[in-house]
């Protein structure tokens, strides 16, 4: 049977539709690449490509190849992907990820009450990017995640850890700057900064009150923010702004002094959760709940 | 995180038998092997997935949460391997056609007659397939289509109906019911039945011990694991317990074995006979082959309808 190599580059010049691009988007030389495709083929006696001068276009029955190689890729990065996560179970560790500060930072009642409840267990935490796609696959090589919620689809749990008002997060140069406090209204007309188009769109939204405005903001910056540290980074800029928990905005401001934090009196609180597949048989993870649910009883899981 | 792609079969097939022993003998292996392929998969895993006793072995729970994935990776890869083999055939001008039990020539004659004269450049190769189990689109995976009664239509298979028939009973001739002429379902339903393999499909076992119309399983099966039609013959020649069957196979079965009888189940829903395949591969010679099904005309389509497989679906 065909390896998983082989599939890969398969996929890669099928999304590529050129040898030499897929070629060097897999690191390797275009001949080596040719060369094994042309082996592929021979291995399955059947034609996946026709070649033309300035590409190649899938045969139809690379076509229907194409659709079950993707499935059997996914099917077992999958697998490896459970595999590790009831290693991490079986060795009593659970993988917590995170957007922005690290929780030990952010939430240190939850991880002390659960180190207490669970002395021999381990935490390895993790730096997520901004959720894109689902958030199933988001939460990939993670148990548990803690964060302003994603969207929640079936499958997932949400359990709340935190309430807060949401601040807004701008440059000592930008005209707001001088403001104690700020209303939703002050700001929803700001440049905000953008985000990268496969981020969440609820997810981004959240940042540039698109629910207070009902829509995305007139203006947003060219950035593509992906994770907090970039983001980071663009605030450094005095043209855009953003929202973000007041809890988040504050230790923001102690790594980058030339940005500040402005409490935003009237917008809607951000809610900071755990999130997790429910598919996950990591029994820490109930643990990790449990704990959340007896610090914020009012709180209820999802 | 490395093991052998190949290893996640051998859990599997491990996982389905219950026992080492058994699951090498499916696999073709002796089981000293097989228990070290095993040890293997869970050193290189880093967690336990069987716990072993005198009498077999069970699944730990992280071998449970395993199992789902495994399963959906070994069909994945098959399902892949079965598709280019299906383009390959496209290529060669062969269908490969799967039945289960009797052969299509015996039981759709005129179906397979016509189609070879209308296109004698297409080569249709038959193959003997199990009972079905699992998904109905893994059980077929190394075919091209099949003929068989209805199985779970998921929704990556269609269906195309070719006839319904009467359900009859075949029971051995020392049977208290032999002497029947034809029987009813109350005659029936607390007679022992002939046990099949757990791995079968339960609907589709179920069918044949008349579970449709008891609303439950047999009070009583045999120690039989039947996982093909031969090994159902095969218990029926030496127990004393029954089993039902379509009209078209009963009607064989007698002059095969003169130790079995056929006895016309009066009452019975009938059962389905169709055509199935796979609803993605996108075999062009298949859909010849369907369209051709379709024009003789038949009882209708088919189409997978989640949460009533087995049920009826026929569109107009």
């Amino acid at each position: 049977m065909f390896s998983q190599v082989q599939l890969r580059y398969f996929v890669t010049v099928s999304e590529e539709g050129q040898i030499t691009r897929a070629a060097r988007r897999l690191h390797i030389a275009q001949p080596a690449l040719s060369q094994a495709l042309a082996q592929l083929e021979a291995e399955l006696d059947i034609v996946l490509f026709e070649r033309h001068p300035r590409g190649v276009t899938l045969t139809p029955a690379g076509e229907a190849f194409l659709v079950k190689a993707r499935a059997a890729l996914a099917a077992e990065a999958e697998t490896v992907q459970v595999a590790l996560s009831l290693r991490r179970a079986a060795n009593a560790t659970i993988a917590v990820g995170f957007i922005g500060p690290p929780p030990a930072i952010s939430t240190p009642d939850l991880f002390a009450a659960f180190a207490e409840s669970n002395p021999e267990a381990r935490i390895s935490y993790q730096d997520l990017p901004f959720p894109r796609g689902s958030t199933s696959a988001w939460l990939a090589d993670v148990d548990v995640a803690v964060c302003h919620r994603p969207s929640v689809e079936e499958g997932l749990g949400a359990q709340p850890v935190r309430v807060e008002p949401r601040a807004a997060v701008v440059h000592r140069g930008h005209p707001l700057a001088q403001r104690p406090e700020l209303d939703v209204v002050d700001v929803l007309d700001e440049t905000f900064v953008g985000y990268h188009p496969e981020v969440q769109p609820e997810w981004a939204g959240f940042h540039s009150l698109d629910d207070h405005r009902g829509g995305p903001p007139g203006s947003l910056t060219d950035d593509a923010a992906q994770t907090s540290l970039q983001m980071l980074g663009i605030m450094s800029s005095p043209h855009a702004i953003t929202t973000v928990p007041y809890a988040d905005a504050k230790l923001a401001v102690q790594v980058l002094p030339d940005i500040l934090a402005i409490p935003l009196r009237d917008a809607a609180p951000a809610v900071v959760s755990l999130v997790w597949r429910r598919d996950t048989s990591n029994p820490l993870i109930d643990d990790l709940v449990a704990a959340a649910k007896r610090l914020a009883p009012g709180g209820d899981e999802l | 995180m490395n093991f052998k792609r190949g290893h996640l079969l051998y859990f599997v097939t491990v996982a389905d038998e219950g026992q080492i022993t058994r699951a090498a003998r499916k696999l073709n292996l002796a089981q000293p092997a097989l228990s070290q392929a095993i040890a293997q998969l869970e050193s290189d895993l880093g967690f336990k997935l069987l716990e072993r006793h005198a009498r077999g072995v069970t699944l730990t729970r992280a071998g449970e949460a395993f199992l789902v994935n495994a399963r959906a990776a070994v069909f994945a890869w098959s399902d892949a391997a079965a598709t280019a083999q299906s383009m390959a055939r496209v290529r060669r001008g062969t269908i490969e056609f799967g039945f289960v039990g009797v052969p299509p020539g015996l039981d759709s004659p005129e179906l397979l007659e016509l189609f070879s004269r209308a296109y004698p450049e297409i080569d249709v190769c038959y193959r003997e397939l199990p009972f079905p189990s699992a998904m109905t689109s893994s059980w077929l995976g190394e075919v091209d289509m099949a003929v068989c009664h209805r199985p779970p239509l998921e929704s990556d298979v269609w269906a195309h109906v070719l006839r319904t028939e009467p359900r009859v009973i075949l029971a051995p001739r020392r049977h208290p019911l032999a002497k029947q002429p034809e029987a009813s379902l109350a005659d029936v339903l607390d007679e022992t039945f002939i046990g099949f393999h757990p791995a079968v499909e339960p609907a589709w076992a179920g069918f044949w011990s008349l579970d449709d119309h008891r609303g439950a399983p047999p009070r009583r099966v045999t120690a039989d694991r039947a996982a093909n039609p031969h090994e159902v013959l095969a218990a029926l020649a030496v127990r004393r317990a029954i089993t039902t069957v379509p009209a078209s196979v009963a009607g064989l079965i007698p002059d095969l074995l003169p130790g079995v009888v056929a006895i016309p189940l009066r009452d019975a829903d009938p059962a389905t006979i169709v055509l199935v395949g796979h609803e993605d591969r996108a075999n062009p010679l298949v859909e010849t082959l369907l369209m051709f099904a379709r024009s003789l005309g038949g009882a209708g389509e088919a189409t997978a309808s989640p949460g009533a497989a087995g049920e009826p679906a026929d569109a107009p």
